[in-house]
């Protein structure tokens, strides 16, 4: 059923888009192959946070520069993911290493000690954890980044008079615009995510169970710190973008060159 | 002008603090309401971890298993205000374990008096204030980067929410999971499109274009499932067992509905207000130069998006990659049966989005075209 899917989905895609769909692919294996990359690097035992940080970086490298050009938007775009994984990353620590969320619940899986399989695996649950919510949000706020800066850049490019704060003010209202639907992207997967387990918690536990259990907690502080991170994002965006735009007066010349 | 300016910087301020003090205000309400709990609940006070032993894995890895003395004190119940003993073992892995620290609720249970002092068990850790801190902080960007709109977006969340209950609950007295899940995409996507965006012909478009580009997701999934083989059900997380193949397989076509929807709304929005401003501008366009347009604009996001969709469905797979290859299970026995259904709601919604393209551009060409030819 899968390879079904993916050929169908790639068919699609030639069919319906352009050169940049085509594009989007080559970044799609690519990334897949880096979060393979990071799978096997902690598996190998690698500190889990420094390689899914590293990761983090190339992948917004590669969605970035490699199908969008390097130009100053982009530029832009890739300072403020830097920022924003910095600022949430402590954070991250910070409720990860205090709500015991890491690992699975107790009688999830069929890997238990009963099975003959161990959980002596010698790896850090809770760094893995962590790296999970990194990397469920990468892609959310590099496509909010994204779509801010370049906005802003047109906003620049015609009216180029506007001082730093209207540049700011037009990306917080840009930013608003995308907001709901990307926040509504994420709560819309989370649900399809945990319908099953949903609908196990209304048959049989109560909400004071749900709400304090592992299974409902991990899932939904990273899907919540992942919106948190895309809100948090456009003003991050819209600072540096009147900040750089306003700075490189030539910035039109520039990113034409690149082109 | 510039007193009107500075005034309006202070409300904002004044505001923006005033959001801050309250949630700080409701977050330590959530983390004091230990009365509010029938079970008792003990506040770590001091944690003392001692070396138990190390084991062997096959491997080759050696785990050390550490065992925790831990006195808290009591926060509910006959026994509030007193010290509690508690015993804890974790191996550093934490894969089922828990490791704790000082300033952790937990709950906990059989409590007994002994010579001196209460002991217990550990039956699990207070995590409410956790959700709420991330809630809170969330609501609070929303209303202060995204000022009325983000207000509106946290309305259409909550309205979701509980129809999401509803749905639930309707579920639970026997309706079919499908045809509610289906009923609820429709209501979702005409929520979050006329709350947010307004009532007017571009939103009635969007929201004919997400309900298509959604149905055919689903059927496409639907024949696709038929087509292949069966799938192994036995690794869906949290279902219910026993269940029915055929059960099953609406559960998962409704997982795959929904999972498409928000991406769908967000693809076909986008679109059909593009095209709307291009036909408002130029009524006479060309057919060719519309669907140029149209595929321009989409070219920027469908990339984005999709790698969205792939790191919010796919990323939550790795502890269960790292523990399964850790166990010697190869990795695409992983994939094919374990993180099969993330990778499936990925694909699905990838396809989703590439489809909602040509649906919306097709849906502005046939209300804007026939309105042309009638008048």
């Amino acid at each position: 059923m899968l390879i079904v899917l993916v050929l169908i989905l790639i068919v699609l895609m030639l069919l319906v888009g352009g050169d940049k769909t085509a594009k989007s692919l080559v970044t799609l294996s690519f990334n897949c192959f880096i979060l393979l990359c990071t799978i096997f690097a902690i598996n190998m035992g690698l500190n889990p946070l420094i390689s899914t940080v590293i990761s983090c970086v190339v992948i917004s490298l590669i969605t970035l520069f490699y199908q969008n050009d390097i130009n100053i938007k982009t530029k832009v775009a890739f300072i403020s993911v830097l920022i924003v994984i910095a600022i949430l990353f402590l954070l991250i620590f910070k409720i990860v290493s205090m709500s015991n969320i890491q690992g699975f619940p107790q009688d999830q899986l069929s890997i238990q000690d009963s099975n003959g399989y161990s959980r002596n695996i010698s790896r850090n649950m809770m760094y893995i954890q962590i790296s999970v919510i990194l990397m469920v949000f990468i892609g959310a706020i590099i496509d909010t980044a994204l779509a801010v800066a370049s906005a802003l850049y047109e906003v620049h490019l015609n009216n180029p008079d506007l001082s730093k704060e209207k540049i700011f003010e037009s990306g917080i209202h840009i930013g608003r615009d995308i907001l709901s639907s990307t926040v509504h992207t994420l709560f819309f997967i989370y649900i399809a995510e945990y319908l099953t387990l949903f609908i196990q918690f209304v048959d049989d536990s109560t909400f004071v169970q749900m709400i304090n259990s592992k299974e409902f907690c991990q899932e939904f502080i990273s899907i919540a710190l992942s919106g948190v991170g895309c809100v948090l994002i456009i003003p991050i965006t819209a600072f540096l973008g009147s900040w750089f735009y306003k700075r490189h007066k030539i910035a039109p010349v520039e990113s034409e060159l690149n082109n | 002008m510039y007193k009107n300016e500075f005034h309006m910087k202070k409300t904002t301020i004044i505001k923006g603090s005033a959001v801050v003090l309250l949630s700080l205000l409701l977050f330590f309400l959530i983390y004091n309401n230990y009365s509010l709990y029938d079970s008792t609940i003990a506040k770590v006070t001091t944690v003392q971890n001692t070396f138990l032993d190390s084991k062997n894995s096959t491997k080759g890895n050696t785990e050390n298993y550490y065992k925790q003395q831990i006195q808290a004190i009591v926060k509910n119940g006959p026994h509030k205000g007193q010290l509690v003993h508690l015993q804890n073992t974790y191996g550093e892995s934490l894969v089922y374990d828990n490791k704790y620290s000082s300033g952790t609720s937990l709950f906990i249970e059989n409590l007994t008096e002994g010579d001196k002092d209460l002991t217990a068990n550990i039956s699990g850790v207070k995590r409410d204030y956790y959700v709420a801190a991330v809630v809170l902080i969330l609501v609070d960007l929303l209303i202060m980067v995204g000022g009325l709109q983000g207000f509106f977006t946290i309305l259409c969340l909550s309205v979701n929410i509980i129809l999401f209950y509803a749905m639930l609950l309707l579920h639970y007295n026997g309706l079919n999971i499908l045809l509610l899940s289906s009923i609820m995409s429709v209501l979702f996507s005409s929520i979050v499109l006329f709350l947010i965006n307004g009532r007017s012909r571009t939103t009635v478009i969007a929201l004919c274009a997400t309900l298509a580009s959604i149905f055919f997701v689903t059927a496409l999934s639907f024949v696709v499932m038929r087509f292949t083989p069966d799938i192994d059900y036995e690794f869906l997380e949290y279902l219910i067992h026993p269940y029915e193949r055929s059960d099953a397989d609406m559960l998962f076509l409704s997982e795959i509905l929904m999972g498409c929807v928000g991406a769908i709304i967000d693809i076909s929005v986008t679109i059909t207000s593009c095209a709307s401003e291009l036909l408002r501008k130029d009524p006479f366009i060309t057919k060719k130069a519309l669907i140029s347009s149209c595929r321009e604009v989409s070219e920027d996001i469908t990339g984005t998006m999709i790698n969205t969709v792939f790191f919010t469905n796919v990323s939550s797979c790795i502890p269960l990659f790292i523990l399964s290859i850790q166990n010697e299970i190869k990795f695409m026995t992983v994939i094919r049966y374990n993180v099969f259904f993330e990778v499936c709601r990925f694909l699905t919604g990838s396809i989703g989005i590439v489809a909602a393209i040509p649906v919306s551009i097709l849906a502005v060409y046939l209300v804007y075209g026939r309105r042309d030819s009638t008048c």
